[in-house]
């Protein structure tokens, strides 16, 4: 039996949070209690709504690639990685110093054997142990190459100037760490700068694709 | 976002032989579990971070976690549940600064929150196709604490026991959290 | 370039006029708007100004130059505004310099703008903040809970503290007068600066830029620095927690922060530097290939 007096006694907002996640349809206070009837109504609502949301949110398109190249420069020993570049977008007089692996673009993380330099200017041989780590960089850099290549018309000439100058200077980054690891393949320290200079052009690559989007 | 590749397997068995595949290097089977899995975990890191481009960076995290630690999943719970769980605890590590940070920023919201406010009480939302935004954008602008506790409780399921161990708080805490969250929720969407 | 949705917001919001004209025209813009609303604001914009305020509207006020256009409109048509968007075509450059822009929005709310050579000033918005130039320069100052940027040679500055931060450029310099929870500071070619302020975990990344770091690090904070050839300086209180652990490939470490010695690299090459004050709170990282490396006290 209810107690009349208990029943005029509103609930609270965490008294009325709780009483939403409990299936309960019948509150005697509630039950008379339109205000706190129309809190509880709120609250259900939004656990309604809450529970309704996507449980999946797609991750942004280069998430995925973006994945397997950090994996890729957390791989204990270093791995030369294969250069890639177009020549319409970039006559670069730098040389590749080092092609490791076949010319591929296929994605893999585990090697399927021992690439075969081809074309190296380093004395040194290419350490043993090899992943398709720079299949990985050299795939992402030539499909992004290509997209700017793509777009330049859309760009100033200025700006087209500022990106060519900025990515050779990568370049030749790259090229310098490279030869450097092919000669100590087992600096960590060495294979974090190299690994940061990949990084550094695949960002500018796609910074640089998308700047005529919506512009 | 690109197709799944292939089903992830749903028996115990078959995630086992997967994750071993992928630990073992096979990149084909590490890329099965990502597509199968990073939904869900930027979800996780969106909601908790309320920032997209932090929540990319942390599923990122998440997943050279999980490249690094497949090998000692040994099946004992589900795969996803391992995976969120990594998750839950990576993104509260990166919360937590945000927490110590904002102590005082809390008090000021306490303040803002036993004002004498005039509600809209009885006023029924209609259902739109907008609705699903706004409560996204009214979750993101949560203060942290609350914020952390409202995913965690009504989005992903953990009850406050779970919460309270995973973020370092008393249940009480946690109950009282959800229940400001709740509140500003709710003010939130009916303005 | 015609979104239909907008097409109809700009039909049913009769209170937004905007120009189509020939001359000169006068842009002011005035919408009620949530706290939290979006606005994204891009197109042949020379000067913007954003300025986040206490009330619960947006104006975008300015003028646009002889041939230009300013197109978008609210995305929602019925109630306060959830997300906004501003679209400006020039017919040229010198077109797009006669288009100035001041943008007011509540202060919770997310701005995003790009633009081509821009001069972009933003204050008091202590939502978030994405701001895409090519040239120009780009000003914040406030409390920004999350501030992107990305500038290919427009400079870069920062006069208050975020909590999340990305400032990238290509050639520009970037500048951080202040802190961060989160900030990570990035360029090809162009010099770093930070100071004044304090850093939770914090990277800053050159190719042959200059860094310099005169800020503080938190307490248990973590700081990454890496170049290819650019010089880094870090200049440290004497009393600061941290744990240091530096290496250059070919190039040098000199140490006048703390009695700690560089020793020589790798095969003799370059040098690595391992030394901790106090309890080793904080630690700081530093990789250079053949970036000269300084430590000096403040």
């Amino acid at each position: 039996m209810t107690d009349p007096g208990k029943s005029m006694e509103h609930l609270n907002f965490e008294q009325l949070s709780d009483l939403a996640e409990r299936d309960e349809h019948r509150n005697p206070h509630v039950e008379t209690c339109a205000e706190c009837h129309a809190t509880l109504r709120q609250v259900r609502e939004l656990l309604v709504a809450t529970h309704a949301l996507p449980r999946e949110l797609p991750p942004p398109p280069e998430a995925w690639s973006d994945l397997k190249a950090r994996i890729t420069a957390e791989l204990p020993v270093p791995v030369p990685r294969a250069r890639w570049w177009h020549n319409g977008w970039l006559a670069s007089a730098a040389a590749i110093v080092l092609i490791a692996g076949t010319m591929t673009l296929t994605m893999r993380f585990t090697s399927t054997g021992p690439a075969k330099a081809k074309g190296a200017v380093v004395t040194k041989a290419i350490p043993a142990v090899l992943t398709s780590v720079d299949r990985n960089y050299a795939g992402t850099i030539h499909e992004l190459r290509m997209a700017l290549d793509a777009q330049r018309a859309t760009l100033s000439p200025a700006t087209v100037r500022t990106v060519e100058n900025s990515l050779r200077i990568i370049d030749d980054a790259i090229a310098e760490a490279r030869q450097a690891l092919a000669e100590d393949p087992a600096n960590q320290a060495l294979a974090d700068i190299l690994a940061a200079h990949y990084e550094r052009q695949v960002d500018l690559l796609r910074r640089a694709t998308q700047l005529s989007s919506s512009l | 976002m690109t197709a799944r590749l292939e089903l992830v397997p749903s028996d115990r068995d078959g995630e086992l032989a997967l994750a071993r595949r992928a630990a073992a290097g096979d990149d084909a089977a590490f890329e099965q579990i990502y597509r199968a899995h990073s939904g869900r975990v930027f979800a996780l890191c969106t909601r908790m971070s309320a920032s997209r481009q932090r929540a990319a960076e942390l599923t990122q995290d998440v997943f050279v976690h999980v490249w690094k630690r497949l090998g000692t999943w040994r099946g004992e719970s589900a795969l996803s549940s391992w995976i969120y769980r990594l998750t839950v605890n990576l993104v509260l590590s990166n919360v937590r600064g945000e927490q110590r940070r904002q102590k005082h920023e809390m008090t000021e919201d306490q303040k803002e929150d036993s004002e004498e406010k005039p509600s809209d009480l009885g006023v029924v939302r209609p259902a739109s196709v907008h609705e699903a935004i706004d409560l996204e954008r009214a979750i993101a602008a949560l203060p942290t604490g609350a914020r952390t506790v409202f995913v965690l409780h009504d989005v992903e399921g953990y009850q406050h026991d779970e919460i309270a161990k995973m973020t370092g708080t008393a249940e009480g805490t946690s109950r009282a959290q959800l229940h400001r969250a709740r509140k500003l929720l709710i003010e939130a969407l009916n303005r | 370039m015609r979104n239909p949705l907008l097409t109809l917001a700009i039909a049913a919001a009769t209170a937004v006029p905007f120009s189509v004209g020939a001359a000169q025209q006068k842009v002011d813009i005035h919408r009620a708007a949530s706290p939290t609303v979006s606005v994204r604001l891009n197109g042949a914009i020379s000067v913007i100004r954003v300025v986040g305020w206490d009330k619960d509207s947006i104006a975008l006020v300015g003028g646009i130059g002889a041939g230009s256009r300013l197109d978008g409109g609210p995305l929602n048509a019925v109630g306060p505004v959830q997300g906004m968007k501003f679209y400006v075509e020039a017919a040229d450059e010198a077109g797009s310099r006669a288009n100035r822009l001041e943008l007011y929005v509540p202060a919770r709310s997310r701005v995003w703008i790009k633009a081509g050579s821009a001069d972009i000033e933003a204050g008091g918005v202590t939502g978030g903040l994405d701001l895409n130039i090519v040239g120009g320069s780009v000003r914040v100052s406030g409390a920004p809970r999350e501030l992107l940027v990305e500038s290919m040679d427009g400079s870069v500055t920062m006069n208050g503290t975020a909590e999340f931060a990305r400032l990238k450029t290509a050639t520009g310099d970037i500048v951080l007068q202040g802190g961060g929870e989160d900030v990570t500071l990035t360029t090809v070619s162009g010099s770093i600066r930070a100071s004044d302020g304090t850093v939770q975990r914090a990277r800053f990344e050159s190719v042959t830029g200059p860094i310099v770091f005169a800020g503080d690090l938190a307490r248990g904070g973590d700081a990454k620095f890496d170049t290819h050839s650019g010089a880094i300086e870090l200049r440290l209180a004497r009393r600061a927690d941290l744990e240091i652990d530096a290496a250059s490939i070919t190039g040098s470490i000199e140490n006048g922060w703390n009695s700690g010695r560089p020793i020589a690299g790798r095969e003799g090459r370059g040098m690595e530097l391992g030394t901790s004050s106090g309890m080793g709170g904080a630690r700081v990282t530093i990789r250079s290939f053949k970036g000269n490396v300084k430590l000096a006290p403040k």
